[in-house]
């Protein structure tokens, strides 16, 4: 319950709906009390009388202040929206939740019959509801209960099945888990915050509907009165008396915004979405620092570096949070030559796919990226002004994800796209941008080439959608291809495919490539260099070819040693790197390896090492390199190493 | 505790004309207390096999059985004393509302031989078993990194103590350092508690390290079968041999 009160002070609509609920409920208690005489007392001779200091709003035909009669239509009126709203829930939820209880046939005419309910208007199912009930408050409360029902059920029904499909229900029906008992534990439990929204919001509604039923006089009849039969007696003699109408619009509508505020304030805790406002400010002033920052490093410049197509020194990604900034990407260097395969290896959290994003200048507001150097095809990327920036990256640069489907726009040809950033910065014609885009189609390896531009993504294997992905980054002969775990999603065949593809454009464009991904054989089997990452730093850099003779670094021993290959002994444990990697965010001083390493002394602990060169190509960051010992030999963790007491773990994502 | 037997099953999605055969005149036997490897890429119909055996799709013929029981034939709860599953993502397969020792608990409801008191250290048996601390089960799944979701929903599978357990991908989603924890995990409770597994995956390396027999899928059809070293060693079927061809591997050691 506290989560659930938290956003009504930690927003501002929130608190604005927090405060008028709050008056709302006062009224609906206290108003009868106060103001009942003057709101039922008959006082013919002080009819019409206009507004005034004793009667706020002025009198009615017989006398009867409408300020006071306002106020105590405040219970009526919010008692009426709440039995309703409560009807609809009780008629609607049931029946929604077990349409999806009881297997797929029941659904599907659940939803046909709902489908028609909901197609016709509400207030017409609540009039005629109402006048078969009897035309009074307890018709227009089951009129308006009734008409709002399809909405729950079907609400109710769509969220259900979203959680039906999920692997946790498969689990329970698997365990031979009763319908029922699924619903209660799996399902209700999880569907249960959109259902709080949608709750609170129909309340607002139910007092406008309720309102419209007594102004059209099928609700409250006198003596009884409510907001809408006030706005109904007020609109009579509105050209005499305005001040009537006033009153109950006035209360109708601040009704209404109060419970459509109050549900999405709570929708807002939810979807946790209240911190947006602290967020940007931190963004600014990071930006800002960061500005300052490199104004100040940019003298010591070296010039006379070899040519090289990526020079990236001291980058530092970080990303505002509520709990100060986060730093996915804390000082990574490295340098790629022309026509060089390197990879760079990680666990999820390493921070590699956001160094990649920020030297393809692809990190979005509100991350700030600094760097001593960001050099690519030795031009420094900071001083290049914006537009000049996204055709330089454009034409020289080619980025491959890890999902084509999300990369590529479903509802354009595969054609159009390919051909797409060739038209834009050459200015090419369309037959000129269909003759590239066969091309290079036909060069990635895309049988029929022709027939298939005419298709559209979703017609394209996953491997066939990788391909044309490469193709549209080809289309310019980039000097770099950066692949972002570009065959993860993919079979092993294909991806052996995609592979063979991203070398043999390598050897016959010359083209370098930079290669990112979680598994080092797939590494290894593509580059020349491996750069292996941990906790948002470069840990090791050296040549494929000394990988399983000379990797020093702890880290990159236990990750070459927890892999099994064809070759991993069967009769013996795996290698396993005890504990868990840091999250973003947790930064210890020291070697951020330190806490999980074999080896690790206070040394480590204190300070952190920095990247050296060992030999020419071999670099690594590290207090206790381990030269002597081959690297295929099992360094044993403490026997309990892994079994990870220290709390919480969650954020495995690369991003934050 | 028996193995599994799989003959002649045959799934088919959609009806009529537009029926797809996705498992084909499938056969193979999990030995009592083996693992079985069960490889094949995405679209071969290994997993339409797993979800075939646990009754979450209907074949259209072929028997499986267990202990001489044709499992299709009986009720949820009968059929969870004989199978459970292990699926593939770990942030899918625990109700995020529900404790560690609750989702552990209530895969020990389906257990007739210990009592409600013995239900307490029976779960904290099972996570020592999956190497977790005890003080684990009041904690909500999204307080557990990846490998720990994935040793819990093994608990899980095993709490039910059936006689065959399937693995369907369980270690694609986690870190290789991960995945390492969680096979030599599932060695460990294999060796200590006798299940039969049918262990799916289209990684070879790890189908290899944990499997004793292997059977590899295209198309809905078993292409090869055998023991691991032997199949894997010297394949015969092309595509076999296409998918070992296929597997990324390290520069050979020293």
């Amino acid at each position: 319950m506290r989560s659930l009160l938290k956003p009504l002070y930690s927003s501002a609509s929130g608190i604005t709906a927090a405060v008028l609920l709050v008056v709302f409920m006062l009224l609906a208690i206290v108003a009868p009390g106060i103001w009942e005489a003057a709101a039922s007392t008959i006082d013919v001779p002080r009819a019409w009388e206009p507004p005034g200091v004793a009667t706020l709003l002025g009198t009615d035909e017989l006398g009867r202040d409408v300020f006071a009669r306002t106020m105590v239509a405040t219970r009526l009126s919010l008692l009426s929206a709440f039995t309703a709203s409560l009807i609809a829930i009780c008629l609607g939820l049931p029946l929604g939740l077990l349409a999806s209880a009881f297997g797929r046939r029941s659904t599907q005419i659940f939803r046909s019959v709902v489908g028609v309910l909901i197609a016709f208007p509400a207030l017409l199912t609540a009039m005629f509801v109402g006048t078969v009930i009897g035309i009074g408050i307890p018709g227009a409360v089951a009129g308006i209960g009734i008409a709002m029902a399809p909405m729950f059920a079907r609400l109710a029904q769509t969220l259900t099945a979203s959680i039906t499909g999920l692997d946790y229900v498969a689990a329970a029906r698997t365990m031979g888990i009763g319908r029922l008992k699924i619903l209660g534990r799996h399902i209700l439990p999880n569907v249960a915050e959109p259902l709080i929204i949608s709750a609170t919001t129909s309340v607002g509604i139910s007092i406008l509907g309720i309102s419209a039923l007594s102004f059209l006089g099928l609700g409250a009849r006198p003596p009884e009165f409510d907001w809408g039969g006030l706005l109904s007696t007020g609109l009579r003699s509105i050209y005499f008396a305005p001040t009537h109408t006033i009153g109950p619009a006035v209360m109708i509508a601040l009704a209404g915004i109060t419970f459509s505020l109050l549900g999405e304030a709570i929708a807002g805790s939810f979807g946790d979405t209240q911190h947006t406002n602290r967020t940007a400010r931190l963004a600014r002033r990071m930006a800002a620092a960061a500005r300052k920052s490199r104004g100040a490093s940019a003298g010591p410049e070296t010039a006379g570096a070899a040519a090289s197509v990526l020079d990236a020194q001291n980058l530092v990604v970080q990303f505002p949070s509520h709990d100060g900034p986060l730093t996915p990407v804390r000082g990574v260097s490295f340098h790629l030559a022309p026509g060089e395969r390197a990879g760079i290896v990680g666990e999820s959290g390493s921070g590699k796919s956001v160094t990649v994003l920020a030297l393809a200048q692809l990190v979005d507001y509100p991350g700030v990226v600094t760097a001593d150097r960001l050099r690519f095809l030795d031009r420094e990327l900071a001083e290049l002004p914006e537009s000049t920036l996204r055709k330089f990256l454009g034409t020289n640069l080619a980025m491959v994800f890890q999902n084509p489907m999300s990369s590529l726009n479903p509802a354009i040809r595969i054609g159009t796209q390919v051909a797409e950033s060739s038209r834009v910065h050459r200015g090419l014609s369309k037959a000129e941008g269909r003759e590239l885009a066969i091309e290079k189609l036909s060069a990635v390896g895309i049988p029929e080439a022709e027939s298939r531009l005419r298709q559209y993504p979703h017609e394209f294997s996953g491997g066939m959608r990788q391909r044309a992905m490469i193709a549209m980054g080809l289309t310019e002969t980039p000097d770099l291809i950066i692949a972002d775990e570009p065959t993860t999603a993919l079979d092993v065949t294909v991806q052996r495919q995609i592979l063979d593809l991203l070398e043999r454009i390598n050897a016959e464009e010359g083209t370098a490539i930079l290669f990112i991904s979680h598994d080092i054989a797939v590494i290894t089997s593509v580059c020349d260099r491996v750069i292996v990452m941990y906790a948002g730093l470069v840990v090791e850099d050296l040549p494929t070819a000394d990988l399983m003779t000379k990797a020093v670094h702890p880290y990159t021993r236990a990750l070459i040693n927890a892999v099994p290959d064809m070759q991993t002994d069967r009769s013996r444990e795996l290698a396993t790197i005890p504990g868990r990697p840091p999250m973003v965010g947790e930064t210890a001083k020291g070697c951020p390896f330190a806490t999980r390493c074999a080896f690790a002394t206070d040394l480590c602990r204190e300070e952190r090492p920095e990247l050296l060169a060992r030999e020419t190509g071999h670099l690594a960051a590290c207090w206790h390199p381990q030269e002597t010992v081959p690297v295929s030999v099992q360094v044993s963790a403490p026997v309990d190493a892994d079994r990870e007491t220290e709390p919480g773990a969650s954020g495995e994502g690369d991003q934050p | 505790m028996s193995g599994l037997v799989v003959d002649g099953l045959t799934v088919q999605y959609g009806k009529g004309s537009q029926a797809r055969t996705v498992v084909d005149d499938v056969s193979f036997t999990v030995p009592q207390g083996k693992v079985l490897g069960l490889v094949g890429e995405s679209g071969s119909g290994k997993s339409t096999v797993a979800r075939a055996i646990l009754g979450l799709v209907k074949p259209v013929a072929g028997e499986i059985s267990i202990g001489g029981e044709n499992l299709p034939t009986l009720s949820a709860a009968r059929r969870a004393r004989r199978v459970q599953m292990i699926f593939q993502d770990p942030f899918g397969s625990l109700n995020p509302r529900m404790t560690v020792g609750q989702i552990i608990l209530e895969a020990l409801e389906a257990r007739r031989d210990i009592s409600r008191s013995e239900r307490r250290s029976e779960v904290l048996r099972l996570l020592d078993l999956v190497a977790m601390p005890p003080d684990v089960v009041e904690r909500l799944p999204r307080r557990l990194s990846g490998g720990q979701r994935q040793r819990v929903a093994i608990a899980r599978a095993f709490a039910a103590q059936p006689d065959v357990i399937v693995a369907d991908e369980i270690t694609s989603a986690l870190d290789v350092s991960v995945q390492a924890q969680v096979l030599n995990v599932l060695r460990g409770v294999l060796a200590t508690e006798q299940h039969s597994m049918l262990f799916i995956s289209h990684n070879l390396a790890v189908v290899r390290y944990i499997s004793d027999v292997v059977a590899v899928m295209q198309n809905g059809v078993i292409v090869e079968s055998g023991d691991v070293e032997e199949v894997l060693a010297s394949p015969r079927h092309p595509y076999t041999r296409a998918l070992l061809a296929s597997v990324p591997q390290l520069p050979q050691r020293v």
